[in-house]
């Protein structure tokens, strides 16, 4: 099942955040990274996620620098600052109650039964 | 390589510009760039890559999406603060003129040896005004 771009474009923030905790990535390899890992079920829209990692850079979230691919040219790598971890821990506790909160919602026969 | 600065300079063309587009294309036309050495380094040879790129990429609309409502946000806000900022400078210049006016009466007028100092009472009521424009300002400023 293809999930909807408009779904889930609130939690990109967080999503790319995530991936920059683990390792510094440039562009294309984030992009790449959360194709990867979606499999088919979603494919983000590459200008909607270059528009959004310019933004948390512009939000401080992130910073940038050159550095050269392990086998190849220069990339510009991302690296997540403090404020952006923090950030990203509160993403992911609103996360984890939105996610509650639906399955409370739109779920039958939940714990409460 | 060109094809990639061509193809996102005319996306921006489409749009309305603001400063911060210059930074924005040039970041874009390297993260597309970096794309297509990878894609070239998986084996594909440079006119396939572009290609590539430029296909994934999607349209503009999907660039701007994200934060399109806080762009007009802060396009508003800016114009405020620019605004509040001339008040505040006009304010300061007339203030300081009605005051030197106040105060040129007081030395040859109605002179301090008479009804003493007594151009500092509305020149306080005066720096409300400015005072005022400040806050209106500073207000401004502190909002996200």
């Amino acid at each position: 099942m293809q999930i909807s771009s408009d779904i889930i474009r609130g939690h990109l923030d967080g999503i790319i955040l995530k991936l920059l905790i683990e390792k510094d990535c440039y562009g294309y390899e984030i992009a790449a990274l959360i194709k990867a890992q979606s499999a088919d079920t979603f494919t983000i829209k590459e200008a909607t996620l270059y528009a959004v990692v310019q933004r948390l850079e512009k939000r401080e979230m992130i910073t940038s620098y050159i550095g050269t691919k392990s086998k190849g040219g220069q990339r510009r790598y991302y690296k997540i600052t403090t404020f952006g971890k923090a950030y990203f821990k509160e993403k992911l506790d609103e996360w984890k109650t939105l996610k509650t909160l639906m399955a409370q919602l739109m779920e039958d026969d939940n714990e409460s039964n | 390589m060109k094809a990639i600065e061509t193809f996102v300079k005319q996306l921006f063309k489409r749009k309305f510009r603001n400063v911060e587009d210059d930074d924005a294309q040039a970041k874009l036309i390297e993260m597309l760039k970096e794309k297509v050495e990878d894609l070239k380094e998986s084996g594909l040879d440079e006119k396939e890559a572009i290609h590539k790129a430029i296909v994934e990429f999607g349209e503009l609309d999907d660039y701007y999406k994200p934060f399109a409502d806080k762009e007009v946000r802060r396009y508003k806000r800016n114009k405020t603060i620019r605004h509040y900022t001339n008040d505040l400078l006009f304010s300061l210049i007339a203030s300081a003129l009605i005051i030197g006016i106040l105060i040129f009466v007081n030395l040859y007028y109605i002179q301090p040896d008479v009804a003493g100092h007594w151009f500092v009472i509305p020149s306080l009521g005066i720096l409300f005004w400015p005072a005022a424009l400040l806050y209106k300002l500073l207000n401004k400023k502190g909002e996200k």
